[in-house]
């Protein structure tokens, strides 16, 4: 999944209704999950009624869900199907600002499983999940942009102790930008291809021992973008794909070494060759190409490869605490590259080339861990220190749409990341919540689900630092126009950012065949107007002045949905 | 209680977000010298020096009167500019000419501030047209040309590119012979998409009225300034939240740290009155 977030980040991807199950790994990363250099969050879908038919679902102000699943041969074979669609822009549109009046803004996705059992030792899996996000102001501009992945995975089982998992996994994220600007009408496109093939054993040697071991090739299509106008006087411009191979083999082992002391260690090697048909340029110092080779299709342009050492441990001190400490090195063949602070859809996946080294990261993480009460609290506090070779950055100016020669204006660098994270939560009971305050520079929080209670309230509230920022320290004046000056790239913070969410839902009748219920939540409780953005411009009202104006968006936002399952 | 009337009284709660004017603690910045400076095509070269300032005081230029300010071309004649006032300083002697190199050089408290500039061949516009503006319900990219009632025409300009080298352009517009200098007026761009062919170029954003004497002037620029002018142009759009890349200063083609600008240009320039 290439652009795990809808709406600019607003919506996750994932669609609680669909998932079974998710296991983030933020320290410790098993020796199976390889290709990227941050933390992973493995997603486990649904399986689908194996015995009855259900619909369920919510129709809501914001918007709407409906899932249905139930068997297609009673005990053998199942499927379940999720879908999801927003209408957030009436809610924009709402917000009366100038610019915003004609804003198109909204997603749908659908999540689809099927699943069949031949037999004791062997089952099929047949995944998708497909979305699509809207984004237009006016007709001036329009984008779109959406993931498709679909996943074959059969699973098999050698006797008791061996267990195989087969995928085939096909993965594509793409963009398509409309503009009507100055004249033309230009449509840009830009996306990502994957075919991956994926083999995982598991071998469960004895109780004290369980091992994970297999490979994994993926075959990756960069398209990098092409623009295509309407106008005879442009000439549209495709830039080259590029195609890489990436394979990776691991092995790790889960070892119980004593009642008190376990271990998970394991080794990936992992492997990347850029591959042709493309043309590869050297440059000199002003960025202009000075020579240029050509590569035939499948041609071997570089190959980069590496060792992923990981280990974690684990100490029980006593029944109810523990310490863990791990250390892993990860590559990462491919690199993200942005030019905006806000995760928006044209962000380039670019992949590892002559120019462009993988991205390694080192980290250790140590934990602390302690339960209260006969487990009825939890609490925990973990640091990790995190070392990245090889961090892309560019050069100012530097133009990362449809820019063929991208990699000549890219600056390379190191960097560190560390922090500390404390969390403390209350598992059971009429009151349930959990409070984690994270020091540094990446945040991640799920929002529970509340089942099962006859009206069960929830609220959430976050609280985050502002980032780090780039504001002026002085002004001057170019041609009539009030321009910024600015001394230090990152030089400030935007302001703390904080909100309430509250929810409630009223279950208005359950049987054991049908349930209605109704949810009302309130997001931004009490209407804290946190800034999106913050710009500085000549004054409307007072000419002669600049001020600095912070937008906010989405003040307090009530809701409410109908929620239905029979 | 009846939850029917709650979900009435919800759906109908206003929903908002907003702007607004806040107080911000910046630090303030050593001034920096701000250099805009032209040679145009037949004409003597003139130059305008200021000051940077605090971002909150008032925008009143501080204009510096006390450079030495000397052009030169290539082929070694120079020139040094007078003060005027207003921060503004001309030659009188050296005319632009085409296909010659030029240095701009500003002395200016014991510092020289250099910058080249290239005057490029002129490329003459074939003919103007207009088209029928665009014009979204309430009138939000009409240039503060007021309501939508009078059908308004933007200008747009024809020609023909020179196929044999990498041309960059600056497209200015007058409406009644007062230069348009107005929040994204800044027009550059290049032929990299249309090398060697019958160009179309033109804001879509600048409307004009039934009566008013529309006129462009095409400059032909060199990459140093195109590059000065598509960062600044970008840095005056920032504001714009959905165009969030870190801000940070255009790429002067002075030296020495100044801000601004030299350019040599040719231009040609043709003027329509709109019906």
């Amino acid at each position: 999944m290439y652009n795990a977030s809808h709406l600019f980040g607003f919506f996750s991807v994932f669609n609680s209704d669909a998932i079974k199950d998710m296991t983030l790994y933020k320290g410790g990363i098993p020796a199976q999950y390889g290709g990227r250099a941050s933390s992973v969050l493995d997603v486990y879908m649904k399986d689908g009624n194996k015995k009855d038919y259900s619909v369920s679902g919510g129709i809501g102000l914001i918007s709407s869900r409906l899932t249905v699943e139930g068997p297609v041969i009673k005990d053998k074979s199942s499927f379940i199907v999720s879908a999801r669609r927003t209408y957030a822009d009436l809610i924009v549109k709402s917000l009366g600002i100038e610019d915003f009046k004609d804003l198109k803004l909204y997603f749908w996705d659908l999540n689809a499983k099927l699943n069949y059992t031949i037999n004791q030792s062997n089952r099929i899996f047949v995944s998708g999940y497909f979305g699509r996000d809207f984004f237009g102001m006016s007709d001036m501009a329009g984008f779109n942009w959406g993931n498709a992945t679909g996943t074959l995975r059969w699973n098999h089982s050698f006797k008791s102790k061996l267990f195989s998992n087969t995928s085939l996994i096909f993965s594509k994220y793409d963009y398509a930008f409309d503009i009507n600007r100055s004249v033309v009408k230009f449509s840009l496109g830009s996306g990502i291809i994957d075919y991956n093939i994926k083999q995982d054993f598991t071998f469960y040697l004895n109780p004290n021992n369980t091992m994970h071991f297999g490979l994994n090739g993926i075959y990756h299509i960069f398209s990098p973008g092409e623009l295509v106008s309407d106008s005879e006087s442009f000439n549209n411009l495709l830039m080259p794909k590029r195609y890489g191979l990436e394979t990776g083999v691991y092995f790790s082992n889960d070892q119980k070494i004593s009642e008190v002391f376990s271990l998970n260690y394991g080794l990936r090697y992992s492997n990347f060759t850029q591959l042709g048909e493309g043309m590869v340029y050297t440059y000199d110092q002003e960025n202009k190409r000075t020579d240029s080779t050509y590569y035939g299709k499948n041609k071997k342009i570089i190959r980069y490869h590496g060792l992923e050492p990981r280990i974690s441990a684990t100490y029980m001190l006593n029944e109810s605490s523990s310490v863990k400490a791990s250390y892993n090195r990860m590559f990462q063949y491919m690199h993200l590259l942005s030019n905006s602070t806000s995760s928006t859809p044209t962000d380039l996946w670019m992949p590892v080339s002559t120019f462009i080294k993988p991205l390694i990261a080192d980290q250790v993480a140590l934990g602390y861990f302690q339960n209260f009460d006969d487990n009825n609290y939890e609490f925990s506090v973990e640091g990790y220190f995190k070392k990245m070779q090889n961090y892309v950055d560019y050069e100012n100016g530097a133009d990362i749409l449809l820019n063929n020669d991208i990699e000549s204006q890219m600056v390379f660098g190191t960097g560190t990341s560390y922090g500390a994270e404390l969390f403390f939560k209350k598992k059971t009971g009429k009151f349930t919540g959990w409070v984690s305050y994270t020091l540094g520079t990446t945040k991640l929080q799920f929002d529970e689900i509340n089942k099962g209670l006859a009206f069960p309230v929830s609220s959430t509230w976050v609280f985050q630092t502002g980032n780090a920022v780039t504001f002026p320290s002085g002004k001057y004046t170019i041609g009539e126009q009030v321009v910024s000056y600015f001394t230090e790239r990152n030089g400030y913070r935007m302001p703390n950012y904080h909100r309430l969410d509250l929810g409630a839902t009223w279950m208005v009748k359950q049987t054991e065949k049908y349930e209605s219920s109704w949810t009302f939540s309130v997001y931004n409780a009490y209407n804290h107007k946190n800034a999106y953005s913050i710009s500085f411009k000549e004054s409307e009202t007072n000419p002669g002045y600049t001020e600095a104006v912070k937008l906010s968006l989405f003040g307090i936002v009530p809701s409410v949905s109908w929620n239905f399952k029979f | 209680m009846n939850y029917k009337i709650l979900i009435i009284v919800l759906l109908f709660l206003p929903l908002w977000g907003c702007e607004e004017v806040i107080e911000m603690d910046l630090n303030s910045a050593s001034s920096k010298l701000v250099i805009e400076a032209n040679l145009a095509e037949g004409k003597t070269a003139m130059a305008k020096l200021s000051l940077t300032s605090n971002y909150f005081d008032p925008i009143a230029p501080v204009f510096v009167e006390n450079a030495i300010i000397t052009i030169a071309d290539k082929n070694g004649a120079n020139e040094q500019l007078t003060y005027k006032g207003n921060g503004i300083y001309e030659g009188t002697l050296l005319k632009g000419a085409e296909n010659n190199m030029y240095t701009l050089e500003v002395e200016y408290k014991g510092e020289k501030f250099i910058a080249n500039s290239f005057l490029h061949k002129k490329i003459p516009i074939d003919s103007l047209r207009t088209e029928a503006a665009f014009t979204p319900p309430g009138g939000g990219f009409n240039n503060g040309n007021g309501g939508g009632a009078v059908a308004r025409k933007i200008v747009l300009a024809m020609f023909q590119d020179n196929i044999t080298e990498t041309n960059f352009y600056k497209l200015n517009y007058y409406r009644n012979d007062t230069l348009i200098t107005s929040a994204g007026s800044i027009n550059v761009f290049d032929d990299a998409l249309s090398n060697g062919l019958l160009m179309t170029a033109g804001a879509r954003q600048i409307a004009f009225k039934p009566g008013d004497a529309s006129k462009l002037e095409l400059m032909v620029i060199d990459k140093s300034v195109h590059l000065y002018f598509s960062t600044l142009s970008n840095i005056l759009s920032s504001g714009n939240p959905m165009n969030s890349s870190t801000p940070y200063n255009p790429e002067s083609n002075f030296s020495n740290g100044a801000l601004g600008y030299f350019m040599a240009y040719s231009f040609d320039s043709k003027e329509i009155e709109i019906k």
